[in-house]
C-alpha cells in the first residue's frame, strides 16, 4: 500500500513547491519557502524521492534478473528440444 | 482493507480518476498549510530583554544621564571642547528621549488644536499633507514629538505572536493614536527582529533583510543584517526595531539606487523617516488604482531624500499601506486595506 501511495505523495508535495515558488517569487515578505512548515515538507520530499528511487531500482532490478531467467529457461527448453 | 487492496489491485481506477484524486488531495493540503501558515494564531514568547532608557553607551563617567538628546558621537566632541569656558548658568538638560527644549516652539500650552491637516498638543505636533502627482498620490505626516514615549508600535489584537490580525485603525482606536501606520507584519515570518516599546521579542535575525533600530534617545539606525549586534543594541538602547526594509537612503542621507531588497516594482509602500531625534515623518503611497500606481524603491528613496530625512526606511507594503489619522482611514488602500499584525503610533500621552 506504501508503495503505491507515496509516488502521489511526491506528486502532491511537488506541486506545492510549484505553488510556494511562485508565490515567493510575488511577495518574498511572506516567507512561503523560508518556514517551519515548508523545510519539514522538504525534508519529507526528500524521503519520500528516496524511497521511491529505491524501491524502482530494486523494481527495475527485479525484473531486470526476471527477464534474465525467464530468457534463459527459453534458451534451456529449446536446447532440451 | 485487504478486501480494498484486493479490489484495487483487480480493478484499478481509471487514469483521470487518480489525476482527480490527486489534484483534491493537493488542494485539501495546499489549504492546511495555509490554515498552519496564515490563519491559526500562534503565541511567541517574548525573549524577554528590556532595554533600559539611560543606555550604557550614554552614561557619563559618573554615571548620569548624558546631556540633552546627544548622541554618543556629539557627546565625545562635546567632551573634546571642553577648553573653552563655561557658562556660569547651564540649562538643566532634558532626560534621555525628551525633547521638549529642543522643539518647544513646536507644542502647545496644554491645548489640543486639531484640524483636518494637523494636530497640536503638549506632546504632538503633526502636519499632514497630500501629495498628488501624475499616477502617484502619497500621504506625508511630519511629526514631533515631546518625548519618545509618544513613538509606539502595537501588536494586534495587543499579543505578540503569529497568525493575529487586526486593522491599524482598531489598533490606533485601541491605543489612542494621534496618527498611525501599518508596521513590518512580523507576525507573516517566524524570523525577523522584533524590538517593541523597549522589550525585545524576537531576537533571530532575517538574514537577508535591512534593520531599523529607533533608540530611546530618539536617534534613528538603519543598517545590513551582516551589521546586527543585539547586545550593542541593548547597550545602545534600542526601543523600536523592525526587520523588513529596505533602508531607502545611504549614510549621507542621498536617495539610494540599489537595494538590498526583493520588494520591487510600483507598488502601495509605507514608509518611516528621521530628520533628528524627536523629530519623524510617516508616509504612505496609495497604488494599484488608476489614481495612483504606486511607487517602486526608487521613487520612494527619491521621496524621503526629498523630503530631507537623513535616513528612512521601508515597511510592508502592497494591501497592508494604510496611514490612519485617528482612526480614520486617510490613504486609499488597495482593496480597502486588510489586517495587519503590527502599527506604528503617534500617541498624545
Amino acid at each position: 500500500m506504501l508503495r503505491k501511495l507515496t509516488p502521489h505523495a511526491v506528486i502532491i508535495i511537488s506541486a506545492m513547491y510549484f505553488v510556494f515558488f511562485f508565490i515567493d517569487r510575488v511577495n518574498a515578505s511572506m516567507a512561503f519557502i523560508n518556514n517551519p512548515i515548508t523545510k519539514g515538507l522538504l525534508f519529507a520530499l526528500c524521503v519520500l524521492a528516496i524511497y521511491n528511487a529505491v524501491a524502482l531500482i530494486r523494481d527495475n532490478r527485479k525484473r531486470a534478473r526476471y527477464l534474465e531467467r525467464r530468457k534463459l529457461a527459453r534458451h534451456e527448453k529449446k536446447a532440451g528440444e | 482493507m485487504r478486501w480494498l487492496k484486493a479490489q484495487i489491485s483487480r480493478n484499478p481506477p481509471p487514469l483521470w480518476a487518480v489525476v482527480v484524486a490527486d489534484v483534491l488531495v493537493f488542494a485539501v493540503v495546499l489549504n492546511v498549510f495555509a490554515l498552519f501558515h496564515h490563519v491559526l494564531p500562534r503565541s511567541e514568547k517574548s525573549y524577554g530583554v528590556k532595554s533600559q532608557r539611560i543606555s550604557t553607551a550614554l552614561l557619563t563617567d559618573d554615571n548620569t544621564a548624558s546631556e540633552g538628546n546627544a548622541v554618543p558621537g556629539d557627546r565625545a566632541k562635546a567632551v573634546e571642547e571642553t577648553d573653552a569656558p563655561l557658562p556660569d548658568v547651564t540649562p538643566e538638560p532634558d532626560p534621555v528621549g525628551v525633547f521638549a527644549q529642543r522643539f518647544a516652539d513646536k507644542f502647545t500650552e496644554g491645548e489640543v488644536i486639531a484640524t483636518a491637516e494637523s494636530y497640536q498638543s503638549k506632546n504632538v505636533n503633526v502636519q499632514f499633507s497630500k501629495h498628488t502627482e501624475p499616477e502617484l498620490v502619497y500621504y506625508v505626516a511630519d511629526i514631533y514629538i515631546r518625548k519618545i514615549e509618544c513613538l509606539r508600535t502595537a501588536f494586534a489584537k495587543d499579543k505578540f505572536g503569529r497568525g493575529r490580525w487586526e486593522r491599524v485603525s482598531s489598533m490606533s482606536e485601541r491605543m489612542n493614536g494621534v496618527i498611525a501606520i501599518n508596521g513590518d507584519y512580523y507576525g507573516g515570518r517566524s524570523d525577523g527582529i522584533v524590538i517593541r516599546n523597549g522589550e525585545y521579542y524576537r531576537n533571530e535575525k532575517n538574514p537577508i533583510r535591512d534593520i531599523c533600530i529607533i533608540n530611546w534617545d530618539g536617534t534613528m539606525e538603519t543598517y545590513g543584517p551582516e551589521a546586527w549586534d543585539p547586545q550593542r543594541a541593548v547597550n545602545r538602547g534600542a526601543y523600536q526595531g523592525w526587520n523588513f526594509g529596505p533602508m531607502l537612503l545611504d549614510e549621507e542621507g542621498n536617495a539610494k539606487t540599489e537595494f538590498n531588497s526583493e520588494v520591487g516594482g510600483r507598488n502601495p509602500r509605507t514608509a518611516i523617516g528621521y530628520y533628528e531625534p524627536g523629530h519623524y515623518c510617516f508616509v504612505v503611497v496609495d497604488g494599484r488604482s488608476k489614481q495612483s500606481k504606486g511607487i517602486g524603491l526608487v521613487g520612494l528613496s527619491e521621496i524621503m531624500h526629498n523630503l530631507g530625512c537623513k535616513l528612512a526606511y521601508n515597511f510592508d507594503g502592497g494591501q497592508s499601506s494604510e496611514m490612519v489619522i485617528g482612526n480614520e482611514i486617510v490613504s486609499n488602500p488597495y482593496k480597502g486595506g486588510r489586517k495587519n499584525s503590527d502599527a506604528v503610533l503617534i500617541i498624545d500621552e
